[in-house]
């Protein structure tokens, strides 16, 4: 509306966002929850050192030596994946939300720079942390170890802030308080949820550069790897008994109707997008559940069995249910972008009223004369729709034919819940009725020759 | 029994928090199975009114048993020319009743309860209430029943 | 305190049932530990995805009613009226057609393997038997939706059987029930699928693995040639048994992203009258088989075009089971033509799929 709009065909928009995004977080969880574990278990490897115990000794010397290996991995696939794939998201967003991203950056802009300095401080630490085993104390290693958990928590602690709040901005709508939409309802129980699932996801990083250890080379190795990989396990304990209880905390605070919309998928013929949320919810849970009995019945009660193949396998599992997670995730928040405020089309609720009568040719800057309709798909739906491929417009349409597309828009238009159903999953479409007529007439072309016969 | 250790005390709670973990696992298949029963009545009762047919094909002191969605029903034409419709479940013990022209009674063939046709109260028997009264127009020379 | 009620309980049934037999029998099961060894994992995964047929189509049951105008709808309501319905209903069709794939996975695995050679011959034989019970529950399975794609699939299919030499008339009437694909075919296709065919899948399933407890897991012949002390073996209890419980998580997490992302939908009602719809074709597991038989002529001498092609997949399926009675393993040569056989089979299944799908 005030920007360009940038589309991508085939993936669409949207997926190029979500894709990037989801691939980063299996990064940055990593970083965040890999630096508790660095942490954690370079204590434990530190209290042992000097016991006077030689077993415990030995398998601290061994904790050590892993731990450098670990790290060189943790170390590249953070700085390198992490940081390129976070800057891409940036790219993106901005190419495929720029309303959304110009409201977040307004009322955030010392919040992202707050967290751009914990990003530069993190990774110049870890890159420290690295090169400098050996080279200095273990008392001092250990420091940076802890120092690095607490820099990137700290990440983890300001981007929750402004993401739970574009699902719940609650009492940022009225007062337009900064603290107000930072500290939201959803803010805290996310914030759990999101550590409790990073140390299970350190854990299960853990597990893959442990099963790489060759357990013929002598039994001392087979020993430690398989203590090593019963200590990963041991990491998703946390998620596994607390997990459902913030998970019900989670959902408490989240909109009403959004918790109307996944009932109702519950029941629904399964296929087709009123139904998407509850399904991916419901995947998010089994995969939950099932991995978790993974940790349990692999590497927890069969170490030794548990092969180089297995964790990977088993890393594929846990970044699904990751992956799954963050997409029910952003879409609770449909058709918004920042909730009650802002239309994932960069429309903002207000405004709609507003736009129906004076037109949207006269608000949006981007719009062009020649080609009204197309110009209003391109602003209100390319955000969602491809033509022809994710939730292709061609397929949707189905059989209407020009009265029935127009009967259909003019129904999106409406914002009563009871007259349009597509409210809790789309936005409503803004403009005149010439404007509506004008983006009929456009979808019509969109539609296959072959329907016509 | 309860001489638990910390680690006696840490198994027993995984061992509880694995049973809810369970019970998230099957409460879809419960909520399968539940929600046909809960369904089905409001499903069937969707039938508000139907047609029996032409009024006039009916004679006083007929009767005829039919479905009224689910639910079984009776059809009376007392001698005055009126129709009446009711449920026909028995309010003793849910039998299907039947109309009787000799008797001039609606009659349950399986404790012997005995219904007025004109009202569907209770007259003789076991039933300890009368029939639910269903509602039976004439409309446009066609017998309607509906809900009452 | 949960150890000391196990062990009584344990003792208790012991001095019943002589577990404590069972026990020592189960403690000494070992697994060979070598290259192919990811194999063994498929008759499991298999048994998997049998058990989700059986508890999923028990619920399905709940509510389908196989008379020829509820069918239908029974379907159409299970999946859209009913609380997780469309879940019960997607896992019964994807876990139908992956069940089919692994099976054929399974079957492959221990032809190439040679695991049909002595003792094992009866596992084999049982074992192609149940691959045909599960071809006849996807046959009976698929009519049930009665759906457009349904009812023509099974037409074709009985007039294909109605091929077969001799039996063939006898056979399709049976199936058919009457004179056209009706009421009478839905009854006896619902019958077959719900009890009939468990029936002979729990008999002849029995059969199979108690023959597999009682050999042991097959070893492939470079395993068996290894010096005795080179030979790896891992224990079933609790290892393998852990490790086939890791697979099985996977499969159904497989199972479960495939049900939730591409869920499976109902086709409109089959209309007797109404012309088969253009291009029809069956499951991909008879696709293969079809499109051979659609590219023999009306006639191969003086033989009926189809009923030549089903002479042919009898000829193939009879050397294919009759392995473990000519390959007993004394003769190279005769063990070099079956592994060429066997690899053409599977070569000519998937190049025949393939082009059924492209056609």
């Amino acid at each position: 509306m005030n920007y360009p709009i940038w589309s991508l065909p085939i993936i669409g928009g949207s997926w190029a966002v979500g894709l990037i995004s989801i691939i980063h977080i299996f990064m940055s969880h990593f970083a965040v929850g890999g630096g508790i574990f660095f942490a954690v278990t370079e204590y434990l490897a530190l209290k042992r050192i000097n016991s006077s115990d030689s077993k415990l000794r030995r398998n601290a010397e061994m904790m050590y030596e892993y731990l450098k290996k670990h790290s060189k991995f943790f170390m590249m696939v953070t700085t390198v994946a992490g940081a390129v794939t976070g800057v891409a998201i940036w790219f993106t967003i901005a190419l495929v939300s720029p309303d959304g991203t110009a409201s977040l950056i307004q009322t955030y802009s010392l919040g992202w720079a707050t967290e751009y300095l914990f990003f530069v401080a993190e990774i110049a630490t870890v890159f420290v942390y690295f090169y400098t085993w050996d080279k200095i104390s273990k008392e001092q290693h250990l420091a940076l170890a802890k120092w690095y958990a607490f820099l990137s928590v700290m990440t983890l602690v300001i981007i929750n802030g402004i993401l739970s709040f574009m699902l719940t901005p609650a009492g940022w709508l009225k007062t337009s308080a900064w603290y107000e939409g930072f500290f939201n309802p959803t803010y805290w129980p996310s914030l759990l949820l999101r550590l409790l699932v990073m140390v299970a996801i350190a854990g299960m990083y853990a597990l893959v550069t442990t099963a790489r250890l060759d357990a013929s080379e002598s039994e001392e190795i087979a020993d430690f790897r398989a203590y090593m990989l019963k200590y990963s396990s041991k990491w998703f304990i946390p998620v596994f008994f607390v997990g459902p209880l913030v998970g019900f905390w989670f959902f408490s605070q989240v909109p009403q109707v959004v918790m109307e919309n996944i009932f109702t998928g519950i029941q629904s013929s399964g296929v087709g997008n009123f139904s998407i949320l509850t399904r991916a919810i419901y995947l998010s849970l089994i995969l939950s559940g099932t991995v978790l009995v993974f940790a349990l019945v692999g590497p927890y009660l069969n170490p030794r069995g548990f092969s180089f193949a297995s964790a990977i396998a088993f890393m594929v599992c846990g970044l699904a249910v990751t992956g799954m997670g963050e997409w029910s995730r952003e879409m609770l928040r449909k058709p918004y972008v920042i909730y009650n405020y802002m239309y994932s089309n960069g429309l903002r609720k207000a405004d709609i009223e507003t736009i129906n009568k004076e037109g949207f040719t006269a608000f949006s800057k981007w719009e062009d004369p020649e080609n009204i309709g197309g110009s209003m798909f391109r602003q209100q739906c390319m955000i969602c729709h491809t033509t022809d491929g994710y939730r292709s417009m061609k397929k949707l349409l189905g059989e209407r034919d020009l009265e029935g597309i127009k009967s259909f828009l003019f129904m999106l238009r409406e914002t009563d819940p009871e007259k349009n159903n597509y409210l809790n999953i789309m936005p409503p479409v803004a403009g005149t009725d010439e404007e509506l007529n004008a983006l009929a007439e456009y979808l019509y072309t969109l539609k296959p020759v072959a329907s016509e016969s | 029994m309860f001489n638990l250790t910390r680690k006696g005390f840490l198994k027993l709670l995984g061992a509880a928090f694995a049973a809810v973990w369970a019970g998230f696992s099957t409460y879809p298949f419960f909520r399968y199975l539940i929600s046909g029963a809960e369904k089905k009545s409001g499903e069937d009762s969707q039938v508000t009114s139907l047609s029996l047919g032409k009024a006039d094909d009916y004679v006083p002191g007929s009767s005829k048993n039919f479905k009224f969605g689910s639910v079984p029903a009776i059809m009376v034409r007392t001698e005055d020319g009126v129709f009446h419709a009711y449920n026909a479940i028995c309010t003793h013990l849910g039998c299907t009743v039947q109309f009787s022209s000799e008797k001039k009674k609606i009659w349950c063939a399986c404790h012997g309860g005995q219904f007025d046709p004109a009202d569907g109260k209770n007259l003789a028997g076991p039933p300890p209430k009368p029939l639910t009264a269903l509602k039976a127009e004439v409309v446009a020379g066609e017998l309607i029943i509906s809900r009452a | 305190m949960m150890t000391e009620i196990s062990q009584s309980t344990f003792e208790w049934l012991d001095q019943r049932l002589g577990l404590s037999g069972l026990a020592e029998v189960a403690a000494k099961k070992k697994v060979p530990v070598h290259k192919q060894s990811f194999w063994y994992y498929m008759g499991g995964i298999a048994m998997l995805l049998l058990t989700v047929q059986f508890l999923t189509g028990i619920l399905l049951m709940v509510y389908y009613v196989p008379e020829l105008s509820s069918a239908n709808s029974s379907v159409l309501f299970i999946n859209s009226q009913i609380d997780f319905g469309w879940f019960v209903r997607s896992m019964h069709s994807w876990a139908a057609n992956l069940l089919i794939f692994v099976l054929f996975a399974h079957m492959f695995s221990a032809y190439f393997m040679k695991a049909y050679r002595k003792p094992r011959e009866l596992t084999w034989v049982s074992g192609l038997g149940l691959l045909v019970i599960g071809f006849g529950f996807g046959f009976t399975g698929y009519l049930l939706p009665w759906d457009e794609v349904a009812f023509f699939a099974t037409k074709i299919g009985i007039d294909i059987a109605e091929q077969t030499p001799f039996a063939g008339e006898f056979l399709a009437s049976l199936l058919k029930g009457g004179a056209e694909v009706g009421q009478g075919t839905l009854s006896r296709f619902f019958t077959i699928h719900v009890i009939v065919l468990p029936l002979a899948l729990f008999a002849l399933a029995g059969i199979h693995l108690l023959l597999v407890q009682l050999h042991g897991m097959s070893e492939p012949k470079s395993f068996q040639d290894k010096p005795a002390d080179k030979k790896k073996y891992e224990m079933f209890f609790p290892d393998f048994l852990l490790k086939d419980l890791m697979i099985w998580l996977l499969a159904f997490n497989v199972l479960a992203t495939i049900v939730i992302l591409f869920p499976w939908g109902v086709g409109p009602e089959a209309d007797p009258f109404a012309p088969a719809p253009a291009g029809i074709k069956p499951e991909w597991y008879f696709l293969g088989m079809f499109q051979f038989l659609k590219l023999l002529p009306a006639h191969v001498g003086f033989i009926e075009g189809e009923k030549f092609g089903l002479l042919v997949f009898a000829l193939i399926g009879a050397v294919f089971a009759a392995a473990p009675f000519i390959d007993k393993g004394h003769n190279p040569k005769l063990s070099k033509f079956f592994d060429i056989y066997g690899f053409m089979v599977l070569i000519g299944l998937v190049v025949f799929t393939v082009w059924g799908y492209l056609a």
